[in-house]
């Protein structure tokens, strides 16, 4: 048997995202006490240091929101990608959404464009990406989706090679680092400018997966099944993919690579609450969220310098994941 | 074929003058026949003759390829939306193993994905049409069990008690009986045949002629795309029929009763 229901599940989630965002707000190098958090929140800023108020608005608490969308969605979006791949290993690296972005913002940060210009460099660059992946996969006979994955491999591979030929060109002493640091994944930079940015796309590409979970369900069907049910295959497909796509390179555009959450995030919660996205898809939302905020107070306050939260990712992944496809399968 | 017939039996199904190419290649050819609610019809014949092609013109798959007309609860399938099929006409895979694994009753509740219509998930309705679905087909004991770990027999339950839940009330079954042991194939059979009762109408395929005599109502045998026999199974299936469709000598069938 299951262990939760959807309730239960969600609700636990719930709460401890909004404990995990209490602790973050107190966590950091600059004290902010317990009892100044609901007069920041409320906006009584005049109650407050103006130091308190600059760091609580302009570093900490967008980070803590951006920590919480990108988890958010990473993980929405490689539930997605499981579901309409009909493939449990399936994650927002697949398609090359994550190795397009970062050669754009390679390019952009090579061509030393402002923040803004990287963000939008990388998201172009990823949508531009999963367009070829979609066309050489048209064009591929045999297996559509397996033409899709394979190409989604492909095309990477093509990304990373321009991202290193960059990384060559580039200047070793200052823009070197920068494109190296941003490509281990790292929500620092976070800026309120970049919230913002990053939150329109995200909320177009995650109210559509939103709406659409139970009909993700049937993608998981053999197509002809779910077209005698009555269900547009093709279309949900394409919005699913596209979304799915726009959330992974929004969150790629502003913390960089960081690998992993969209494999485990789901995985786990797969065993808590069953495959039915209908519940799968709400705890994923929030499970997502609140892994990469717990994460990302690691990596910020772990040691004295900051520690890129991609590699934090991928030391908490991959153990996981191993201990995760060694367990028994659930009993029915 | 409308109020105005009465007592006539319904037709369910009307195709005519079917043919199906793939390039050069004809696979279905003129093909005639009707299914009145209430029917089982069998369709029997060799592997690929064409039987799975004629099941997804039926579902509406091949719309812009096939010649000919194909009229579903009197409506061309060509001019019926896929959302609007899906209420009429129910299709029963054969028994599969997904690659997610759903309890029985997620797996139920996909088939009323119709009903919903747009956006949105199953609410009370369409969980109390899952349950009534699952109670018919003799599958609610297994509501919460994981679709993957029961029996071949019960995963072949679970689809009919799918479709069942998609209100539709013609079936399409692809060898419902395929991979079952001899009790499970006798209990699908039966299932089916009490469908027809309640006024499905079930066009299934088989490979066993034995299945066809005992519970369908007619039989339709075909053979590289043509209709070889229509009528009666016990008028249809006879030994030279069986010689014909198997490429069997009488002296293999001989042997075999023995």
């Amino acid at each position: 048997m299951r262990i939760g229901k959807r309730v239960p599940v969600a609700l636990c989630l719930g709460v401890l995202l909004c404990l995990a965002f209490i602790v973050s707000i107190v966590l950091g190098r600059f004290p902010i006490a317990v009892a100044d958090i609901g007069k920041l929140l409320l906006g009584r800023t005049s109650e407050v240091t103006p130091q308190m108020a600059a760091i609580f608005y302009n570093v900490r608490l967008p980070r803590i929101l951006l920590a919480c969308m990108v988890g958010c969605c990473l993980a929405t979006a490689g539930a997605s990608y499981q579901g309409v791949f009909r493939n449990p290993m399936a994650a927002p690296d697949i398609l090359g959404a994550s190795s397009g972005a970062a050669t754009g913002a390679a390019i952009a940060i090579l061509l030393e464009l402002p923040a803004q210009m990287v963000m939008l460099f990388a998201f172009v660059f990823s949508i531009g990406t999963i367009a070829v992946v979609m066309l050489v996969s048209r064009a591929a006979r045999g297996e559509r989706l397996l033409g899709i994955i394979l190409a989604g491999i492909m095309v990477s591979s093509l990304a990373n090679a321009v991202t290193s030929f960059v990384k060559l060109v580039a200047d070793p002493n200052s823009i070197l680092p920068e494109i190296t640091y941003w490509m281990m994944g790292s929500l620092a930079k976070t800026t309120p400018q970049s919230v913002m940015l990053a939150a329109i796309p995200m909320a177009i590409g995650l109210i559509p997966l939103f709406a659409l979970r139970w009909h993700i369900n049937l993608l998981t069907l053999p197509e002809n099944e779910a077209r005698t049910m009555g269900v547009n295959v093709g279309a949900v497909r394409l919005v699913v993919i596209v979304s799915s796509t726009l959330i992974t390179a929004a969150s790629v555009s502003v913390s960089g690579l960081i690998g992993w959450v969209g494999l485990v995030v789901p995985h786990l919660l797969r065993m808590l609450v069953g495959n039915n996205y209908r519940k799968l898809m709400p705890v994923t939302m929030l499970g997502g969220a609140l892994f990469l905020l717990i994460v990302d107070d690691i990596s910020r306050n772990l040691l004295l310098t900051e520690i890129p939260i991609g590699i934090l990712t991928s030391v908490v992944g991959a153990p996981f994941f191993l201990w995760l496809i060694t367990q028994k399968r659930e009993a029915g | 074929m409308s109020e105005l017939h009465g007592e006539v039996k319904y037709d369910r199904i009307r195709v005519e003058r079917l043919s199906f190419a793939y390039d050069t290649h004809l696979v279905l050819d003129a093909i005639n026949f009707t299914v009145h609610e209430g029917e089982v019809l069998a369709v029997l014949g060799p592997n690929g003759v064409g039987k799975s092609t004629l099941f997804h013109c039926l579902l509406g798959f091949n719309n812009k390829r096939f010649k000919g007309e194909i009229s579903i609860c009197g409506e061309s399938v060509r001019k019926t939306s896929p959302a609007t099929l899906a209420k009429r006409v129910a299709f029963v895979p054969q028994s599969h193993s997904p690659t997610f694994n759903y309890t029985v009753r997620d797996m139920v509740l996909m088939g009323t994905t119709a009903q919903i219509g747009g956006l949105g998930a199953p609410r009370a309705a369409e969980l109390k049409l899952a349950e009534d679905a699952m109670t018919r087909a003799g599958v609610l004991h297994l509501a919460e069990r994981g679709y993957t770990h029961i029996s071949g027999g019960e995963r072949q339950l679970t689809l009919v008690a799918r479709a069942m839940a998609q209100q539709a009330k013609i079936l399409i079954m692809d060898e419902p009986t395929a991979n079952l042991d001899f009790g499970n194939q006798i209990r699908v059979m039966r299932r089916i045949r009490e469908l027809t009762r309640e006024g499905y109408a079930v066009v299934l395929s088989t490979h066993n002629p034995e299945h066809a005599l005992r519970f369908a109502d007619r039989v339709l045998a075909i053979n590289r795309g043509t209709i070889v026999a229509i009528g009666a199974p016990s008028e249809v299936i006879t030994d030279a029929l069986i010689c014909e469709l198997y490429s069997l000598s009488a002296t293999e069938i001989a042997e075999y009763r023995q």
